[in-house]
């Protein structure tokens, strides 16, 4: 345990009881700041909790040697004792607990505000589910399912939300790339992140109207500080789809003359054929991504500066038996138990299928105006080009890779952040920022999905926070201004340009009180928006897979949520329990429902979908149980529940996740010989069947029954030629069940993958260094 | 120390200014390159009655999706016991002049199929004449024929099917192009 002290002369501290103390909380490893963190003096019976900077403060002390207590789940307990003479402040390393580490550590976020629900996935938690796409990988948090469209394409649902009122922060930046189609996963590859943090709840003020429903963080490791070269080797191998991915790191730091600048390439290669449900393969289904990032960095004691590229390119096969042009295809589509094509394994991609390119290119840069006050910029631009390639793109082209549709969407944002600490209690975050957007869609049809559209948004927020002993309490405010215009032919054959202009208000109100050191409550109210995308104005056209043709409708009106979510947490040395609730109002929600008019194509007749708006509410709970009965031995008990409701004309939702209950037994074993942190889990996972979903015809198949799936798993670390190996292996659905889920869109057509042993290691490709505390 | 402040201010500054750069493909009009097939002919000669010459036309506007097919005349009208000739016209009615696009399906013959199928009740048979340049050749159907029996009304749909590298003289693969439904009658 490391930490050390700057103490500073510090001007008008006459009075000798009139000392002021800052600490500065950081994870020893990570060097990251750790918020929400109690920090006890053990002679004075004072306490305080540290802020989302990591800093925590007492005022008016008189001199004398105190025991600071620093106490946060996942962590040691630190326990320091510091000679106080004048004000001052130190840093305190923590050290992350190794033996039981929890898989998803209730560790808070620096970007979140703390009042927020939130959960990280990281360490050994992440390593279990490297090689699986981000929405599916995400499963494993209480409050999030996942959207898909077959086994390639997985989107994170959170309390119910998913799409556009989802934002995902890849390394800071908002993820712009063709969220709007629930067949469009995020074009991220998740071997950037070592930890990904999701927000359940509203964070519009901070990150605008796309973060309406919650956010997704991945967070890319700390640049290394130590002078040298560093690197890692991830391999993951999958047996029910062939999979093989390798992804490959390597960082360095300089000294000397150079110190403080550090760098880090990455690279990612993962290729997947067809999956294998119970009894048949599902044809087209593989994928081949290839995916490469650098960054370079400069740290110094009062500022940093950071240049960040990453490109990502995929390919992923769509079932070929989810293809249907008509009512009467999809029609015979449904009736047969399994896809007609025959199939056998093979990793070649046919159409129809995606490929997407995305390109994100992050400057940014910090400084300490003072002690507490700092201000960051960021700025970033992003390509995606996407085009999905069908067979029947042309009625008289022999090409088989002919694109049916094509979307390539530029994106351009600015934000400036002011972060300050004042008058000890308080604390202000401030913030502008800009982006602008183009978006260019080519297809062979007469009209398309999304039209061609341009954008320039701005925002800026201001966000107060108070923390006083055992509480803390936040407000923020936030106002937007969207200008949009859309690009497109008329009914009579036009191009016309109609515009759109939006701006909004948006408020936050929390609190959190630590009730004793075992519990915690927190309360948070968040007001959000969300314009109307072009495709809910403007949309006209047959989606891919789907059989659907979806109508926009340009009176279409903002979309306002008022989310109130309430959470308490009770951990002991025994026993952790985490319950949350949330009631999520949400007044002209967009989507889609049935016309119940048929839509006349030359290729047949579709059922018609029309955007539309309806008062709802979206309500449920989250629970997380973990209890040691034994050291070694504990159970896991997730359980995520969600509800909505159409009050506007009084009927259920449609693709509402059905009720998930996770629940695991864990067993730690002792160490033994190279051998570290042994482990094996057992897991079953019960979806309930989905009875709650509208009683007209918005489906075209009933929801499937529910499901159980068992899982297993085991790994360690393995200490060679000095390096220590992770190994992990995991078996999903060993008992090769058959079953379809509701929210995948492709179970019209066939079951879900059957039965996939994935193995993983994570290999040092340098020996571990002798770690040097000064 | 403050001029590297300066630098990361003028950085700021910099990122807004090229952030408000106009990036604008968006209004970039996109050419409508391909084709509609806006118009279905059945073009039908009786071979025994060189007056017997009955054509019915589908229309639909594709930018109108709502809007039902127009059919004229409203219903194709054939002489009981009788053998016709059936002949297909396409056509892209969106582009000027007229697109004649089953010309370009006839070339593109060897990936595409017709299939006719008559309702229950009404007494007629459809098969095809003409065949494809595959090996073997298999039908394609923009000609065939036609024969009809009792008198009796229903319906005639017709579907073209898009196979490209799958065509195997069968149904099931590949995806349907045009779906198109003529009321029949015959007296």
């Amino acid at each position: 345990m490391a930490f050390s002290i700057f103490a500073k002369n510090s001007q008008g501290q006459k009075s000798d009881c009139h000392i002021s103390f800052h600490g500065h909380l950081i994870d020893i490893k990570t060097r990251e700041s750790i918020p929400g963190t109690l920090v006890r003096i053990k002679e004075l019976d004072k306490a305080a909790v540290s802020d989302s900077a990591g800093v925590f403060s007492f005022s008016d002390l008189c001199p004398g040697q105190y025991s600071f207590t620093c106490a946060v789940i996942g962590y040691d307990t630190l326990v320091k004792k510091i000679n106080l003479a004048k004000s001052g402040h130190a840093v305190f390393e923590l050290s992350g607990q190794e033996l039981g580490t929890v898989e998803i550590s209730g560790k808070q976020k620096k970007e979140a505000l703390s009042t927020v629900a939130h959960e990280t996935l990281a360490g050994v938690a992440i390593d279990e589910v490297r090689g699986e796409s981000l929405g599916e990988s995400l499963k494993d948090i209480t409050g999030l399912n996942s959207i898909q469209t077959g086994p390639g394409i997985s989107k994170p649902v959170i309390h119910g939300l998913y799409s556009n009122r989802i934002l995902i922060l890849n390394n800071g930046v908002g993820q712009a790339g063709q969220q709007w189609g629930s067949d469009h996963a995020p074009e991220i590859d998740p071997f950037t992140a070592s930890e990904i943090t999701v927000i359940k709840g509203a964070e519009s003020v901070r990150y605008g109207s796309d973060a309406m429903g919650g956010v997704v963080s991945l967070q890319p490791k700390e640049m290394p500080r130590t002078p040298g070269i560093d690197g890692e080797l991830n391999l993951v191998g999958a047996s029910n789809n062939g999979m093989g991915v390798a992804s490959i790191m390597l960082e360095g730091a300089f000294g000397k003359n150079l110190a403080g600048l550090s760098w880090r390439i990455q690279g990612t290669v993962n290729r997947a054929g067809n999956s294998e449900a119970p009894g048949y393969y599902l044809d087209n289904t593989g994928d081949f991504e290839r995916d490469y990032s650098a960054q370079l960095s400069y740290r110094h004691e009062i500022f940093g500066a950071d240049l960040y590229y990453s490109s990502y390119n995929t390919q992923i096969g769509i079932l070929t038996a989810s293809e249907v042009g008509n009512l009467a295809d999809l029609d015979s589509a449904l009736k047969s138990s399994k896809p007609n094509e025959p199939s056998k394994f093979t990793y070649k991609i046919t159409t129809p299928y995606q490929t997407v390119a995305h390109n994100l290119l992050k400057t940014s840069g910090y400084i300490y105006l003072s002690d507490d006050s700092k201000i960051q910029a960021i700025y970033s631009q992003q390509q995606d080009l996407r085009e999905e390639v069908a067979n029947d793109a042309s009625y008289t082209n022999t090409q088989v890779n002919s694109v049916a549709d094509s979307f390539f969407i530029i994106t351009n944002s600015a934000e400036v952040e002011w972060e300050t600490r004042y008058l000890n209690n308080f604390s202000s975050e401030i913030g502008i920022s800009g982006s602008t957007q183009s978006n260019y869609h080519k297809t062979v049809d007469f009209y398309g999905v999304i039209p061609n559209f341009l954008n320039y948004g701005g925002g800026v927020y201001a966000i107060q926070k108070w923390q006083k002993g055992f509480w803390t309490l936040e407000g923020g405010l936030r106002y937007d201004y969207l200008w949009e215009q859309v690009y497109m032919y008329n009914e009579n054959l036009e191009y016309v340009a109609p515009l759109h202009e939006y701006s909004h208000l948006s408020g936050t109100l929390g609190a959190t009180c630590q009730i004793s050191d075992r519990l915690t409550w927190n309360f948070n109210y968040g007001n959000a928006w969300r314009p109307p995308e072009p495709n809910e104005l403007y949309g006209k056209g047959v989606h891919l897979s789907a059989a659907s043709f979806e109508l926009g409708d340009s009176a279409l009106g903002v979309e306002q949520s008022n989310n109130f979510s309430t959470s308490a947490r009770y951990e002991s040395p025994k026993l952790k329990v985490e319950l949350g609730v949330y009631y999520n109002i949400i007044n002209n929600f967009i989507f889609l429902e049935p016309t119940g008019k048929p839509i006349y194509q030359i290729s047949g007749v579709v059922p018609g979908f029309q955007y539309t708006q309806a008062n709802v509410l979206y309500e449920g709970a989250d629970l997380d149980i973990n209890y040691h009965f034994t050291p070694r031995f504990s159970i896991v008990s997730k359980s995520t529940i969600v509800r909505a409701y159409n009050y506007t004309i009084h009927d259920y939702l449609i693709y509402v996740p059905a009720d998930r209950f996770d629940n695991g037994l864990k067993y730690e074993f002792r160490n033994f010989g190279k051998v570290t942190k042994p482990y094996l889990v057992a897991s079953n996972v019960y979806v309930r069947h989905q009875d709650r979903v509208p009683v007209n015809n918005y489906d075209y198949a009933p929801p499937p029954p529910a499901y159980t799936l068992f899982n297993a798993g085991f790994g360690f670390f393995v200490m060679s030629q000095k390096r220590n190996i992770e190994i992990n292996l995991t078996v999903n659905n060993i008992a090769n069940t058959t079953y379809r889920d509701y929210l995948d869109r492709l179970r019209y057509f066939s079951a879900e993958p059957g039965r996939n042993i994935m193995l993983r290691l994570k290999i040092p490709l340098w020996p571990e260094k002798t770690v040097n505390n000064d | 120390m403050k001029n590297f402040r300066n630098v990361i201010l003028f950085l700021m500054f910099g990122t807004i200014i090229a952030s408000c750069n106009k990036n604008n493909v968006a209004n970039v009009q996109h050419p409508l390159s391909n084709e509609f097939l806006t118009t279905t002919i059945l073009n039908l000669q009786n071979v025994s009655n060189p007056n017997d010459k009955p054509s019915i036309s589908y229309y639909l506007n594709p930018n109108t999706p709502t809007v039902p097919p127009v059919i004229t005349p409203d219903t194709l009208k054939l002489t009981k016991n009788a053998t016709y000739t059936c002949n297909i016209v396409i056509l892209d009615q969106t582009k000027t002049p007229v697109d004649t696009v089953s010309d370009v399906i006839k070339q593109r013959e060897n990936i595409h199929l017709f299939f006719f199928y008559p309702t229950s009740g009404l007494m007629l048979t459809d098969s095809i004449t003409d065949h494809d340049t595959n090996i073997p050749p298999l039908p394609f159907g923009l000609q065939s024929q036609i024969k009809t029996e009792a008198a009796s009304t229903g319906s005639l749909r017709v579907v073209l099917r898009h196979q490209p590298n799958v065509k195997n003289g069968t149904y099931g693969p590949g995806s349907t192009d045009l779906d198109v439904t003529y009321p029949v009658s015959i007296k």
